[in-house]
């Protein structure tokens, strides 16, 4: 995987390659704007790795150059710009994910693992998620394991959707809570530990391992048995 | 503007005590005009009859009573002259229209009406008599009409005068009253969007060559709020600068720390693993500040779409149920459909820290239920619990940053959470009450009033 970084601070610059270099990420690193559009029009990129501000063009203004030149790269801003309205900007700006200073590897991981996959994931259009003996029936609203019926709530199902969605990769705690509750802050309960067990008490079958595991300290994972 | 606004505005009130001023005024002028007008009046007429009486009375002595009848008729004659009667000894009238006084000598008051004289309009007189020296008796008078006439033509053009300048008065306040609440209305109105979060707004600017008292409250008005919003703007420079200058060392911060992590075992790990926590623990606080920060400053811009609060209680409630379960308490819900104009993400957060406190606040076995509704004429969220409440004395004091009760110190919490519901309340136009549920806290979010909004439409 090809990863683009235009990050103006040296260090968390270095120390991204570093960590995605482990996650056999190939990772160019360029330290402004100018140069970072240039590169990323020349390279096919699977994900780029945006700071917000740069010098010499803002990171929102790159890849608003990018969008306008059908560039359909994805794009994760990593910036400090944490008010809810920089993040309304970022995303409708062209992003398509956005996570704020400081942050964690396994956080900025998981998410340009999500991101990289994206475009050739078809799933998010189908009607029918498979994973295993679960399928989901996303017109229907209906959950099945195997020839049980599950009876989801409406909040489980949309958990189930999104770990069907990323199946077989880590999602972390504070990418669930912006995307399945639509959470713009963290709030200091358990409510995803408590839901994602939950959810485990529906899905799994009794005697045989979680079809979801959890990632120690990052997230959790969706995977067939 | 409604006649009572005018009406109980200082112009018009100065105005009202100017005319009563001058409505006394002219009265107490009427009444002594009249008085002095009757003494001059009297005094020449006094004159006139004493100076008749004397001149007839040298003409008896000199030319006898026939030469007295004689000019008494011809006198007579003139009108408007004055009035006699002539009396001879035996008391026979001999000439002159008076009626016969029956008085002593001296000043008398007559009534002469029509059973005296034919056709003569009734008349007050005065009248002198005086004995000839002949024996005969000599009256001379003279009618008060005049008098009187002048004297109601004074009081006439004195009411009109008085009434005229108390009108014209009332009229003149009564538009510079209200030229002078328009202008302080500018003020007003422009006082009102600014608390309300619209930094921009200024009171309307005139520049007369003559400033007048309100051109200068507007100017120093102004004056004020131009360095409130350098103020204003100056704090979020220093919140956005902060963001940036303490979130790179913070990222280095926890870049080493992972680094320490990877390639350390026991002790060195646990110990590295705990001052990530705390790192997170200063980031979540710096978060909340920020996040603070964001919602009481206007940098945002206003987001607000129809939002159900039925609907995003329900959501938050769905969010929440297991999580409060699991901790052995219930959450029981009444979710009435009522609509504001809002941002969702915020008043998901305010319904979540409202929850999140009595989640934490309370003892395992507490109730807790969450209501959307009209209350007393306001779309409100109410989240109560039977749990300790908080005591009514700290009630204005858990609103502020970073305060926590007494008895919360040990549980885990920014002590920011209700001061950013309380922002997310004023953002909204909302209040923010906390009140007893007997037992318990009763938070609840009061939105402006439906008809209080509609009012504000044109």
């Amino acid at each position: 995987m090809r990863v683009l970084v235009v990050e103006d601070d040296l260090k968390t610059g270095a120390y991204v390659r570093e960590g995605l270099g482990d996650a056999d990420c190939s990772v160019d690193l360029v330290l402004d704007g100018e140069t970072g559009l240039v590169r990323a029009r020349r390279y096919p990129f699977d994900v780029l790795i945006v700071d917000r501000m740069l010098p010499k063009l803002d990171g929102l203004a790159l890849v608003h150059a990018l969008r306008a030149e059908e560039v359909r790269t994805p794009v994760l801003f990593l910036t400090a710009m944490g008010a809810i309205a920089d993040r309304v900007a970022g995303l409708e700006g062209g992003g398509d994910d956005y996570l704020v200073k400081p942050f964690s590897m396994e956080e900025l991981k998981a998410r340009v693992g999500a991101l990289a996959r994206r475009p050739a994931m078809q799933a998010r259009d189908s009607t029918t998620l498979w994973v295993g003996d679960l399928r989901l029936d996303r017109l229907e609203r209906a959950a099945r394991l195997g020839a049980r019926d599950i009876d989801l709530l409406p909040l489980q199902f949309k958990l189930l959707e999104f770990l069907m969605l990323n199946e077989g990769r880590v999602v972390t705690r504070t990418m669930l809570l912006e995307r399945v509750w639509g959470f713009s802050f963290d709030p200091r309960t358990n409510i995803v530990e408590t839901h994602i067990s939950h959810l485990r008490a529906k899905i799994d079958t009794p005697g045989s391992a979680s079809l979801i595991t959890t990632v120690r300290g990052t997230g959790y994972r969706l995977r067939a048995p | 503007m409604r006649l009572s606004r005018l009406l109980a505005s200082t112009g018009v009130r100065l105005a009202f005590v100017q005319a009563l001023l001058l409505i006394t005024v002219f009265a107490v002028a009427g009444s002594l005009t009249k008085v002095s007008v009757k003494l001059v009046y009297r005094q020449e007429l006094h004159t006139r009859i004493l100076g008749e009486v004397s001149a007839l009375s040298a003409i008896s002595r000199t030319k006898g009573l026939d030469a007295v009848a004689r000019v008494v008729d011809q006198d007579a004659r003139h009108p408007g002259g004055l009035e006699y009667r002539l009396t001879d000894a035996a008391g026979r009238a001999v000439a002159g229209d008076l009626p016969a006084t029956g008085a002593a000598p001296g000043w008398t008051y007559l009534d002469w009406d029509d059973e005296v004289v034919p056709g003569r309009p009734f008349e007050d007189l005065i009248v002198y008599t005086q004995p000839l020296p002949d024996g005969s008796t000599l009256t001379v008078g003279q009618g008060l009409a005049e008098e009187s006439a002048l004297r109601h033509a004074l009081k006439r053009t004195l009411f009109w005068c008085g009434a005229a300048g108390a009108g014209l008065g009332l009229i003149l306040s009564y538009l510079f009253a209200r030229g002078a609440l328009r202008r302080i209305d500018g003020v007003v109105v422009a006082a009102r969007a600014v608390s309300a979060g619209q930094m921009q707004v200024r009171a309307p600017r005139r520049t007369p060559l003559l400033p007048d008292d309100i051109d200068e409250l507007g100017a120093t008005f102004n004056v004020m709020l131009d360095e409130i919003a350098t103020l204003v703007s100056r704090v979020r420079w220093v919140s956005t600068d902060i963001a940036h200058d303490l979130r790179t060392p913070l990222t280095h911060v926890r870049q080493k720390l992972e680094r320490i992590k990877r390639d350390a075992d026991g002790q060195a790990l646990a110990t590295a693993n705990e001052i990530e926590t705390d790192v997170d623990e200063l980031l979540r606080t710096f978060d909340a500040m920020l996040r603070l920060a964001e919602i009481e400053n206007e940098t945002g811009g206003p987001r607000s779409e129809k939002v159900d609060l039925a609907e995003v209680a329900g959501q938050i409630a769905d969010a929440y149920r297991p999580d409060i379960e699991a901790g052995g308490r219930r959450l029981d819900l009444d979710l009435q459909h009522v609509e504001v104009d809002g941002e969702v993400d915020l008043l998901t957060q305010a319904i979540a820290n409202l929850l999140d406190n009595a989640m934490r606040h309370t003892p395992v076995g507490a109730r807790i239920r969450l209501r959307t509704g009209m209350l007393a004429d306001h779309p409100s969220i109410g989240i109560a619990d039977d749990g300790p409440g908080i005591p009514e004395d700290q009630r204005e004091a858990v609103l502020q940053r970073f305060y926590r009760l007494e008895t919360s110190r040990t549980t885990p919490g920014s002590g920011l959470g209700l001061a950013i519901v309380a922002a997310i309340a004023r953002r909204h136009g909302a209040t923010l009450r906390l009140a007893y549920a007997g037992p318990g806290l009763d938070a609840a979010l009061l939105f402006r009033s439906q008809t209080a909004l509609a009012d504000r439409q044109p």
